[in-house]
């Protein structure tokens, strides 16, 4: 469904461009849902804004090919994204609020997309708004969609923005930390919700978030992102259960899992590097508790190891060898 | 009050003046409904709860931050509200708080030096001593050079150490952390988290620790309380809240924990906003039964370390 190859955004800075992604390649297939983790500053939010090209002013995709269902994104004019996104591809933020427009009800703001890509009359489309509504699990949706966003709580606006993402039934949907601003119980309804989605209408779904554990549990694949590049790829089963690269391990390491009486959390030492050019060495070497010779002078490329994994550390080339 | 209590609260109560557009002011729900709350020295108890159910406005009543619209808090054996002014300066050194988010706590003009020494002088110590400054710097991890950086310079995770490191200044016995480590990534919140705990040992400090994440809490805290809409519902030693909380609310938090195995599907039912006499968790209650929809129940102990406000768990 969706394929992305060597992706590279550069922000320019007043130091100079900053590599915000280096080389980002994955692929997605229908219904499936792949979680791309890692903490703030990794271009976790930076790859998802390349493949919507709603990248800021400052900021350009320099080298990649991203298809979705054959079609090349970045090659598009910007008409012919401008009706793609919204329709084929959706996406969904962490602050629902500042997405919803607060001067028009909610069910105006689902008919908005209706009309626009499907050409739906006005009728037909608060209809099937109301049936959206509905389907996202709000109750009494036929009075609910004349509210305005204030008067629904945090978790009922993300239920709209995700109403307005799937209206049009779109192949993908990337939701950046779309539960990060909900409390817990609320959090577990949503990501319910965009499990069932998957389900039943086959949507990709690329769950951006810097929450190993939540990831684990609701996707299907996990992608570690750490320095703009992807460190780690694999089923999430297997990845939570033995994390191959240094860094996957040191996040899970620092989770709190249980009293501190039991074993106390190993925090990573140090700070993620910003990167201003081509990396000499290993991006995560000045933090690894494993590093060696060869960390230092080259970027380790990617490894293949076991079924669906593969990791950028040297420790498993010389492993393989 | 009994010896090993720093801390007692007693059926504090606290309500914000909703005013609505036009003449007629609407009557709000009370922020704390009549929490109660004792506090040993030495424990580190732990508060959870969703937003807006009353975890920060409890922690600020407790250090009279705010002033609570009625109840009783006896802080180290003294009545908050019997205290004069210079008395309650002198006592609010013994009670410190560290917050969310320490860029909006720290005064972004001053040097961590200057943020640290206006502690230093509070507590009576001498400010040109550089050795005091060192000795603060080292007890939060932080080393000296930082002395002469300005907020802005920090990372976040060092921006909170310069905020514990004026909460210490003082040198406090109680310390609200008031969701300590929520703005922070994952690694640097390891590090905090364990700061807290080595300055627990070394210092022998009470928390009181605040958050909505359940597996923050699990790591320091012993004892666990949980809020629901501005009251205690369940308190018990944090192990028997993960083995045997009783109320539907805190199982409910507990299926939210990633990681956990879901039995049941977590009902998707919406706050109501309508006050009225039944239990506040009823719309959201898989077990509600008549008598919940008449009263509101209160915090009842099942036993001398758990107690519960659940007509159905306390079998009323």
């Amino acid at each position: 469904m969706l394929e992305v190859e060597g992706l590279r955004t550069e922000i320019a800075t007043e130091a100079g461009p900053l590599w915000a992604v280096d080389g980002v390649s994955f692929s997605l297939a229908a219904g499936e849902v792949m979680g791309l983790v890692g903490e703030s500053g990794c271009g976790k939010s930076m790859t998802a804004l390349s493949l919507m090209r709603l990248l800021p002013a400052n900021a350009r995709v320099t080298g990649a090919a991203v298809r979705l269902a054959g079609t090349d994104l970045l090659a598009l004019p910007e008409a012919a994204m401008r009706a793609l996104r919204g329709d084929r591809i959706a996406m969904i933020f962490q602050d629902p609020m500042a997405a919803l427009n607060p001067v028009f009800t909610v069910g105006e703001q689902i008919a908005e997309t209706l009309r626009h890509h499907r050409g739906l009359d006005s009728r037909t489309a608060w209809q099937q708004a109301e049936r959206l509504l509905d389907r996202v699990g709000i109750a009494e949706a036929d009075r609910r969609a004349r509210s305005y966003p204030h008067e629904f709580s945090g978790g009922m606006r993300q239920r709209v923005m995700i109403a307005i993402a799937i209206s049009c039934g779109p192949d993908l949907l990337i939701a950046d930390e779309p539960t990060t601003a909900l409390d817990v119980t609320v959090e577990q309804q949503i990501l319910a919700l965009l499990d069932e989605l998957r389900r039943d209408s086959g949507t990709a779904i690329l769950l951006i978030t810097h929450n190993l554990a939540l990831a684990g549990q609701h996707c299907d694949r996990i992608a570690v992102m750490y320095a703009g590049q992807i460190v780690e790829q694999g089923p999430a089963d297997s990845l939570l259960a033995a994390p191959l690269h240094p860094y996957s391990q040191g996040l899970l390491a620092a989770m709190p899992r249980g009293p501190i009486s039991e074993g106390r959390i190993a925090p990573i030492a140090g700070l993620p590097p910003v990167l201003f050019g081509p990396r000499q060495g290993c991006s995560f070497a000045p933090r690894c508790p494993h590093r060696f010779a060869p960390c230092e002078t080259n970027p380790p490329g990617l490894v293949e190891s076991g079924p669906g994994r593969t990791a950028r550390c040297f420790l498993l080339e010389a492993g393989a060898r | 009050m009994s010896a090993d209590m720093i801390l007692e609260a007693q059926d504090l109560t606290k309500r914000y003046d909703a005013h609505g557009f036009g003449r007629r002011s609407r009557s709000a729900p009370a922020a704390l409904d009549g929490v109660s709350l004792a506090i040993r020295r030495g424990e580190t108890i732990g508060l959870v709860g969703e937003s807006g159910s009353g975890k920060s406005t409890l922690a600020r009543v407790l250090l009279h931050l705010t002033p609570a619209s009625s109840g009783r808090i006896c802080f180290e054996g003294q009545d908050l509200a019997t205290l004069g002014r210079a008395e309650m300066r002198r006592l609010r050194r013994r009670m410190q708080i560290v917050f969310q988010d320490p860029q909006a706590s720290l005064n972004p003009r001053l040097r961590v030096r200057q943020t640290l020494g206006e502690a230093i002088r509070m507590a009576g110590g001498d400010t040109g001593s550089a050795s005091s400054l060192t000795a603060l710097l080292d007890a939060v991890g932080l080393p000296a050079r930082f002395a002469d950086s300005r907020p802005h310079e920090l990372s976040g995770g060092q921006r909170q150490r310069v905020a514990i490191a004026r909460a210490l200044a003082v040198r406090p016995s109680f310390i609200v952390a008031d969701e300590p480590v929520s703005a922070l990534d994952v690694s640097v919140q390891a590090q905090i988290l364990n700061l807290l705990a080595d300055l627990r040992e070394s210092r022998g400090l009470t928390y009181l620790l605040i958050s909505h994440d359940l597996a923050v809490i699990r790591y320091l805290a012993e004892r666990i309380a949980v809020m629901y809409r501005g009251r205690i519902v369940e308190l018990a030693p944090a192990a028997r809240l993960f083995e045997a909380a009783r109320h539907p609310y805190t199982q409910l938090l507990l299926a939210s924990l990633p990681g956990t195995v879901r039995r049941a599907p977590i009902p998707a039912v919406e706050p109501r906003d309508s006050a009225s006499a039944g239990c506040a968790f009823l719309a959201r209650c898989p077990k509600a039964q008549a008598l919940c929809r008449q009263a509101q129940p209160p915090l009842a102990a099942l036993d001398s370390e758990h107690a519960v406000a659940c007509f159905v768990a306390s079998g009323a």
